[in-house]
């Protein structure tokens, strides 16, 4: 039964949002009194569960999917997520309600309270947070948040995400500040529409009221050993000191509306600020006053200026006040007491100050009310009943002690708190006062024609934006200025990243062997690994490059023969018939003709092929200066912790062939070559490997391979590299020009 | 006798579809491509885990729970190729089609073969297929990017042999923490390399600049998936290589995931696939900060990220084959699943992660190195790719499509994916069981 209770009013305020905006044939009026009557039934959903919470029914999980063990989003009932109910339910109420006086249904608020209730019936649920989260965040830029809107609540559900799965709160309070469309992430909540301002009942309202019901769940018992301290006033202090500045210079009525809602938001977060029961029962008063209060302002928007309609301006903008007997008295009252019990003069002093802005008379022909339209006895009494709320609990607020306690507060009698420290009134009365001094002040001072540019700052919006732009443009400089994009650059960053990355991870533990000059021996074999790798990179004519790539084979195999054990004799064999196989297929890629009878005829004309331009001496100096490196790892190498499987001699020379033809690679001016350079660093790394594991399988894979990357390599071989398409078959006796430069 | 014949049935099944795609006319090529391509999903799930088909020189073709899961996404894979090909001009379509099947034989082959060295020359060899599609007039524009593509591939081949066989030499050597060392100093590097992470990612992006857009997608999908499974395979073979790799693979993947999801966010709007490149890096850093973790929910997060990766590529494949707001939808879809957003696919995983990557949550004394960092890098990344899906919703459609005509096939696949991503981003539990199985034969340190 409580489980049903629980998903009652998000579900049954989802069906009066769908009866509202479906376009199915139905009669005028099921579409508008039915969304009122699915409201009803959420409210009393939500009384009843608020009901049997106030009993003493315990906590009560809701599991929608189990993903992993018993994890899943789920719902969680508990007194404070109960009240949240009552109170979102009851603004779905008024949408429905105020929505009678209009053309046609609106079904904007109403689908935004309904994603809000699911906001506040996931409780502490992790998972069911994210997902109403979410949910919340597309009805509210469905509704008129936009992209902007959505982007700013997706930077708040990530903060979710990091308090929720690590181990700093800090991103979850951020969050539900940011949950509650509160300064300086604003706009997760939308903005009014100036012709629909109405709608702000359930489409502002609701969701504050469901980011402060998360606010008042995640940080009093994350901060409460801590205790009060200025990082914890600050999110309430910034919120409702940017909310009153901006709603006091603002020139138009729904920002000054939506920038006060923005303020009092603030000032229930001062004093969640206040990390303990009495601050949490203080915020959920505040919480309340909120929405009954702003409800009944938002709700008289377009209603004209009817008596009721003056009447319930009057009584909210008294609650704003903190006049007795109103919500507002209690819940500033409370407020003020507090921060003086705790000797916090300096926050107590600003939030009287800001009070003052808020509530500094408004011009009013500064701020019109939206036109009167047709209306409905029913709605014009709509924000006169809600103001009257806030009076009715205001003065019962005394008996509220249970209902506050069940929520996790500690509700002080404000009766005897007046008779213990009767200055606080002081303290509210004066407000009013000095918001009509600073309200003269500004008319007089013309600020309010030369404000513009000040109210666009603290909007945030322009310095947002700059920061968007140069995070744009960052990326941009590091996506086409580095290189990344150019092919021979790109080449050479990422095989510096390979050797980066793996020294970094070879790291220099352990004694090194002490340095030893090699024998002769050796010394002639690196000499000859060095005249291949340079007869590969520096000339570019094909027949050099194919003559380095011939004696690399050689090389391979004499020094693969040269070591110990194994089925050496096999694999050197194996190399050989690969290396004849392969420069054969690229003699012939680079001919384009088929090698008939006369070799030797073909082998001249192989040695007449010219490459397209030569290369420059500058263009030569750092091949050669990366080879003279690769010539002195050569030389300086010692086998180290190989030295059981691999011999210094083998491991030199390979080293040098595969260092040397990975910088080949890099420095290759055609496919040719890059192919060669490719073959060279494989055979060279094969030497190595030979001596590691002499096994034929691996031997016989590592040769096919071989012969597949070169027909994948001549199937480049005379290419032109930029307009695309083969270049045409050279005559018999003709000498091709091998493209310049291709990679 | 029917695991065997399963097992052989996912080798020659590519096979058989490769040749039917040079013998058949296009569009009967394609539609027999997409019966084979669920046949192989089909019979990849039913497969008999641990039968053997003996080789040579002891030898064999395994069907283990890693190759499994490899060949079901590759099939997988494959029907989102074949999908985004359907309308395609024939010649696009009777050029590349065998080049895929035969392509995925191999990747099948390398994931199937019960030798790590093997496999990885069966892998690369297999990636490298992909030059052979490029028709006459492409090679020229293409040679660069498709040159680059093939030569460091083929440079990957010594860093991983080696360490794989240093890794077969360590039980008997005198000094194994210096073997393992070496060991890591090649593995980490070579599938950085292989899978295009940062900043060893550059060969992606030039491909996506140089080469046709269906080998792109050919090398993202059907190539980096087998590239996971291979690494999956090679954490399973060296269990002590995951103990050892945590901080370079949290560090690297860390920043990977970040710097990929920003460079993806400022990527020119009018480049068609830069962004999804980067995405991918992205997404590809996510999932390597996963296997870094060390724990099994983790992995079992990098296993559902991954599935979650090749729909969203089967979405941006067929998306390409419809005009205006269900395009956009498909590439909006597609990149939120990549970013791990909550409510599609990807997320499941991506939750999995970051609660073991915390060290509060983690269960172990010891935290996870680089953990907290890591675990804003990741929802960083995740918050930016979401920025880029917002961004480029006002980015000029897509100009390739073929036909004027409207693909209703192509219109039903967008919403059948779009509506498949939500329901597992909303029950992961009807695959997860099946994915969590993969990894039974993996080490971890942590639950």
């Amino acid at each position: 039964m409580t489980r049903a209770l629980l998903a009652a009013p998000p579900v049954l305020l989802g069906i009066a949002a769908l009866i509202a905006g479906l376009p199915v044939p139905l009669a005028e009026r099921w579409r508008r009194f039915a969304p009122v009557a699915a409201a009803v039934c959420a409210v009393a959903a939500a009384v009843a569960l608020a009901w049997t919470g106030l009993l003493g029914a315990p906590p009560v999980r809701l599991l929608l999917s189990p993903w992993l063990d018993q994890e899943g989003p789920a719902l969680e009932s508990n007194p404070l997520v109960a009240i949240a109910l009552v109170l979102i339910a009851l603004l779905g109420l008024a949408s429905a309600v105020r929505a009678l006086a209009e053309d046609a249904p609106s079904p904007a608020p109403l689908a935004v309270a309904a994603a809000a209730a699911l906001v506040a019936s996931a409780g502490t649920e992790r998972l069911g947070l994210v997902f109403a989260w979410i949910v919340l965040d597309v009805s509210l830029a469905l509704v008129g948040g936009g992209r902007q809107g959505l982007l700013a609540g997706q930077t708040g559900l990530f903060m979710l995400l990091a308090g929720l799965t690590g181990a700093r709160r800090f991103y979850l309070e951020a969050a539900s500040l940011v949950r509650a469309g509160m300064y300086p992430l604003w706009w997760s909540v939308p903005r009014s529409r100036p012709a629909a301002l109405w709608q702000a009942v359930g489409i502002r309202l609701a969701p504050t009221v469901a980011g402060l019901a998360m606010a008042l769940q995640v940080i009093t018992p994350s901060r409460s050993e801590a205790g009060m301290s200025a990082a914890t006033l600050a999110p309430g202090l910034v919120a409702l000191t940017f909310g009153a500045v901006l709603a006091f210079f603002a020139r138009e009525r729904t920002a000054a509306q939506d920038w006060t809602v923005t303020a009092h938001a603030g000032l229930a977060m001062l004093a969640i600020g206040l990390v303990d029961p009495a601050g949490q029962a203080v915020a959920f008063v505040l919480m309340a006053d909120l929405a009954l209060v702003f409800a009944a302002r938002y709700a008289a928007e377009g209603l004209g200026a009817g008596r009721t309609v003056r009447l319930a301006r009057w009584i909210a903008w008294a609650s704003l006040v903190g006049l007795p007997p109103t919500l507002g008295f209690a819940g500033r009252w409370t407020l003020y007491h507090q921060l003086l019990e705790r000797q916090a003069y300096g926050p107590l002093a600003w939030a009287i100050l800001m009070s003052a802005l808020l509530v500094a008379p408004e011009h009013p022909s500064w701020l019109p009310s939206p036109r009167a339209r047709r209306t409905t006895p029913i709605a014009a009494a709509l924000p006169l009943a809600l103001a009257l709320g806030s009076v009715g609990l205001g003065a019962a607020f005394r008996f509220l002690g249970p209902i506050v306690a069940a929520s996790g507060g500690d509700l002080p009698d404000p009766l005897r708190l007046i008779g213990a420290r009767p200055s606080v009134l002081l303290f509210i009365l004066v407000a009013p006062a000095i918001g009509w001094v600073a309200r003269r002040v500004h008319v007089r001072a013309g600020l309010r024609d030369r404000s513009q540019r000040a109210r666009r700052l603290l909007r945030l919006r322009e310095p947002i934006n700059a920061f968007g732009r140069v995070l744009l443009r960052g990326g941009e400089v590091i996506q086409l200025r580095s290189g990344l994009v150019a092919g021979r650059r790109s080449l050479a960053l990422t095989l510096l990243a390979v050797v980066a990355t793996s020294v970094a991870l070879l790291g220099s533990n352990g004694p090194r062997p002490a340095p030893a000059w090699p024998p002769v021996g050796q010394l002639a074999a690196l000499l000859v690994a060095l005249i291949i790798v340079g007869a590969a990179i520096l000339p570019r004519a094909p027949a050099a490059t194919l003559g380095a790539l011939g004696a690399a084979y050689l090389l391979g195999a004499a020094v693969i023969l040269g070591s110990d054990g194994g089925s050496r004799g096999v694999i050197a064999a194996i190399k050989l018939i690969v290396g004849l196989i392969v420069v054969s297929m690229l003699a012939l890629s680079v001919l384009q003709a088929p090698i008939d009878r006369r070799l030797l005829a073909a082998a001249r004309r192989l040695g007449r092929v010219q490459a397209g331009g030569g290369r420059r001496w500058s263009e030569r100096l750092v091949p050669a200066l990366a080879l003279a490196i690769v010539a002195l790892v050569g030389i300086g190498i010692q086998p180290g912790i190989l030295a059981p499987y691999v011999g210094a001699g083998v491991l030199r020379v390979g080293l040098v062939l595969a260092a040397g033809g990975v910088l080949g690679t890099v420095f290759a001016a055609s496919a040719l070559q890059l192919a060669a350079c490719v073959l060279i660093a494989l055979i060279g790394a094969e030497a190595i490997y030979a001596s590691l594991d002499p096994g034929l399988l691996v031997t016989g894979g590592l040769a096919g391979f071989q012969l597949l990357f070169t027909i994948v390599a001549s199937f480049f071989i005379g290419q032109l590299p930029v307009s695309g398409g083969a270049s045409a078959e050279p005559a018999r006796g003709d000498v091709v020009q091998v493209q310049a430069e291709v990679v | 006798m029917v695991g065997e014949v399963l097992l052989v049935l996912t080798l020659l099944l590519p096979v058989a579809a490769a040749f039917a795609s040079l013998r058949l006319p296009p569009g009967e090529a394609l539609r027999t491509s997409t019966a084979v391509a669920l046949v192989l999903v089909g019979a990849a799930t039913f497969a008999v885990v641990d039968v053997e088909l003996p080789l040579i020189a002891g030898r064999a073709l395994e069907m283990t729970r890693i190759a499994q899961l490899g060949i079901q996404l590759e099939a997988l894979a494959m029907l989102g190729l074949v999908m985004g090909l359907h309308g395609a001009t024939d010649d696009t379509v009777t050029r590349w089609l065998p080049v895929a099947w035969t392509s995925l034989a191999g990747l099948a082959a390398a994931l199937l073969i019960n030798s790590l060295p093997l496999g990885l020359i069966a892998f690369v060899a297999a990636a490298l297929l992909w030059a052979f599609g490029l028709p006459e007039g492409e090679r020229g524009a293409a040679m660069g990017a498709v040159l680059r593509y093939a030569a460091l591939l083929a440079l990957v081949i010594p860093l991983l042999l080696s360490a794989y066989r240093l890794a077969e030499l360590r039980p008997d050597a005198a000094d194994k923490g210096s073997i393992e060392q070496l060991v890591l100093s090649l593995v980490v590097p070579a599938f950085a390399l292989l899978l295009g992470l940062i900043p060893m990612h550059a060969w992606v992006l030039t491909l996506a600049s140089g080469a046709p857009r269906t080998m792109l997608f050919g090398v993202l999908s059907l190539v980096q998936t087998a590239g996971f499974a291979l690494l999956l395979r090679t954490l399973e073979d060296l269990k002590w290589l995951t103990a050892t790799a945590t901080a370079p693979l949290i560090f690297g993947g860390a920043v990977s995931a970040f710097l990929g999801a920003w460079l993806a966010l400022s990527a020119r709007l009018e480049d068609p696939d830069d962004w999804l490149v980067y995405a991918m890096v992205a997404n590809s850093g996510m999932l390597i900060v996963g296997l870094g973790t060390q724990s099994r929910v983790a992995a079992q997060g990098v296993v559902l990220m991954l599935f979650a990766r090749v729909l969203a590529l089967v979405l941006l494949a067929v998306g390409r084959r419809v005009t205006g707001m269900r395009q956009r939808a498909a590439s909006a879809v597609a990149l939120l699943t990549l970013a791990g957003t909550p409510g599609l696919a990807g997320f499941p995983g991506l939750w999995q992660i970051l609660q073991k990557l915390a060290g509060e949550t983690a269960g172990s004394t010891a935290p996870v190195p680089f953990g907290a960092p890591a675990h804003l890098a990741l929802l960083a990344a995740s918050a930016l790719l979401f920025a880029t899906a917002l961004r480029r919703w006002s980015a000029p459609p897509d100009p390739i499509v073929a036909s004027d005509r409207p693909d209703i096939g192509g219109e039903r696949a967008v919403v059948v994916l779009i509506g498949l991503i939500v329901v597992l981003g909303l029950a992961p539990q009807l695959v997860s069981g099946a994915f969590a199985r993969a990894l039974s034969d993996m080490f971890f340190q942590l639950n």
